[in-house]
């Protein structure tokens, strides 16, 4: 566990923290700390809990045990709100960009949590700090797409739109559930790429939950392989084996055999 | 397993039948049940189909009572979306706000559960034959119904852009000019729209009670047993539905995502 940045100050920190959905175990009581600045790639087999725990982290899913605190400050009782979004922000598989509205307009939505309910409605007509928006949009390199609707948008441009978004929210913490999991291997790149030199640009932490063992390698500072709801490893990137991956991923009755063989 | 006779599905079908039975029994079926030059009317109806009346004369009323139909179709929707808008925002069942939801739901419920040709009847003997009798007569069943389907189209929208933006830090009405009004828009567009021919419909059945327009037309035309005249009025409020119908195809496409 030993990392780069064990220094730095703490951005999440898990204590024993579990969930179980009724008798179904999802994630096993585990304990994590990630420093500030750090960008960790949780990787293993669908189902392994890895969206379970981002959920927790982010606030929408309550754990069943366990406490966990963002930046020193406990999550628990927590509402989503402004100071939530300040410590936390996610990207979807599904980049959940409203489809009628411009890619400007979604980007600015992150910045709702500032604006009163009068300022928001307006924004909708004469866009409210849009600079900032544009800004945000050349960042991710679709600007020329500012005032295309989100829904004629390509899947890569959707996701660049959700993370300028995610730009204009500013949290300190960013996590990303499957960022790339619908988009080509091309487009996938790019977007790790994107979302890792945005963390590191601007000092913030990154936990991405993705299934491209290369990524996890070439763009992650640590890597954290979970399976059936428990960490297997959670190692500095550069030392994550292929014998450790292939025990993560490894089909349950073929590591039988071979612990058997 | 003894089959259960007085199964509730059973009983009721029985009642049915019952109730079926006896209403035949209320039917005169002496030969003046249709009578005599019914079959024969009917023929000339249908035979003048292809016969309208096209008079310079009989257009020039038709435009006009074309116009008389559509305005007051047109003042009646404004004045439901002025009701079914703000209720509909409003009886949207969302947990924040139970309080507004329950008497706004009220409202609708009582503007629509009422007939608009009962509506007119209470106000063309409040106010007698104007036309703000006619107008509030269409608005407010139709802004009861506008409302309702408002209410389910803002609750039916996808979440997880919703999700997204209240894990961004947006509380439920920034969240509504956002995502919901947005994402709710073009269906409510287009129900609208449909709901505005129906009013043209509406519109041309209240010229019957005397306010003027097609209806009123039609129902002259037929007590002079003008045919011809008669469809020609038919075929101009079967004109102003079509029209209405491309403006909002025209519409929807705009709006589409």
């Amino acid at each position: 566990m030993a990392s780069a940045s064990s220094n730095s100050p703490t951005a999440i920190q898990l204590d024993a923290v579990g969930k179980s959905f009724g008798a179904i175990k999802a994630v096993s009581p585990l304990t994590l700390r990630i420093a500030q600045g750090e960008r960790v790639a949780l990787l293993g087999p669908s189902g392994s809990g890895k969206t379970t725990l981002l959920a927790m982290i982010a606030g929408t899913t309550a754990p069943t045990t366990g406490a966990i605190a963002l930046r020193g400050k406990p999550l628990a009782g927590m509402r989503p709100g402004r100071d939530l979004a300040a410590l936390v922000g996610m990207v979807h598989q599904q980049f959940d960009l409203v489809p009628h509205l411009s890619a400007l307009n979604n980007v600015l939505a992150g910045r709702l949590g500032q604006w009163s309910a009068a300022a928001a409605m307006l924004s909708l007509l004469w866009p409210r700090d849009k600079d900032r928006g544009i800004a945000a949009l050349e960042r991710v390199g679709v600007a020329q797409r500012a005032y295309v609707r989100a829904g004629r948008l390509s899947g890569g441009e959707q996701q660049r739109v959700a993370i300028a978004r995610l730009l204009l929210q500013d949290p300190a913490i960013i996590l990303a559930d499957e960022p790339i999991a619908s988009l080509d291997p091309t487009r996938a790149e790019e977007i790790i790429a994107l979302l890792a030199a945005t963390a590191q640009e601007t000092g913030k932490t990154l936990v991405a939950s993705i299934h491209a063992v290369s990524l996890a390698r070439r763009h992650f500072t640590r890597i954290a392989g979970m399976r059936n709801g428990a960490v297997q490893f959670d190692l500095p990137a550069h030392q994550v084996t292929n014998d450790l991956l292939d025990a993560l991923y490894a089909l349950p009755g073929l590591r039988d055999e071979a612990q058997s063989a | 397993m003894t089959p259960r006779f007085f199964e509730s599905r059973r009983v009721l079908t029985l009642l049915l039948l019952a109730a079926l039975a006896w209403s035949l029994t209320a039917v005169s079926w002496r030969g003046d049940l249709i009578h005599s030059g019914g079959f024969r009317a009917i023929g000339e109806i249908f035979a003048a189909i292809v016969r309208p009346e096209l008079s310079a004369d009989t257009l020039a009323i038709a435009f006009r009572a074309s116009w008389t139909t559509v305005a007051y179709a047109a003042a009646g929707m404004t004045l439901a979306l002025a009701l079914a808008f703000p209720l509909g925002v409003l009886a949207r069942s969302t947990t924040h706000q139970l309080a507004a939801s329950i008497p706004a739901r009220a409202f609708l419920a009582f503007f629509r559960s009422v007939h608009e040709l009962v509506w007119a009847w209470l106000f063309v003997a409040a106010l007698g034959l104007s036309p703000v009798a006619a107008v509030l007569a269409l608005g407010i069943p139709y802004g009861g119904i506008l409302g309702r389907i408002y209410a389910e189209l803002l609750q039916d929208v996808p979440q997880a852009p919703i999700r997204a933006l209240r894990t961004a830090g947006a509380s439920e009405w920034r969240i509504f000019w956002h995502a919901r009004l947005p994402m709710a828009l073009p269906d409510m567009l287009s129900y609208t729209f449909y709901r505005f021919e129906c009013a043209i419909r509406s519109s041309a059945i209240m010229s019957f009670i005397g306010l003027g327009g097609l209806g009123r037309e039609i129902q002259l035309s037929l007590d002079d047993i003008a045919f011809g005249r008669m469809w020609t009025f038919l075929y101009f409020l079967i004109a102003l539905v079509l029209i209405v119908d491309l403006w909002s195809t025209a519409v929807r496409r705009r709006l589409a995502p």
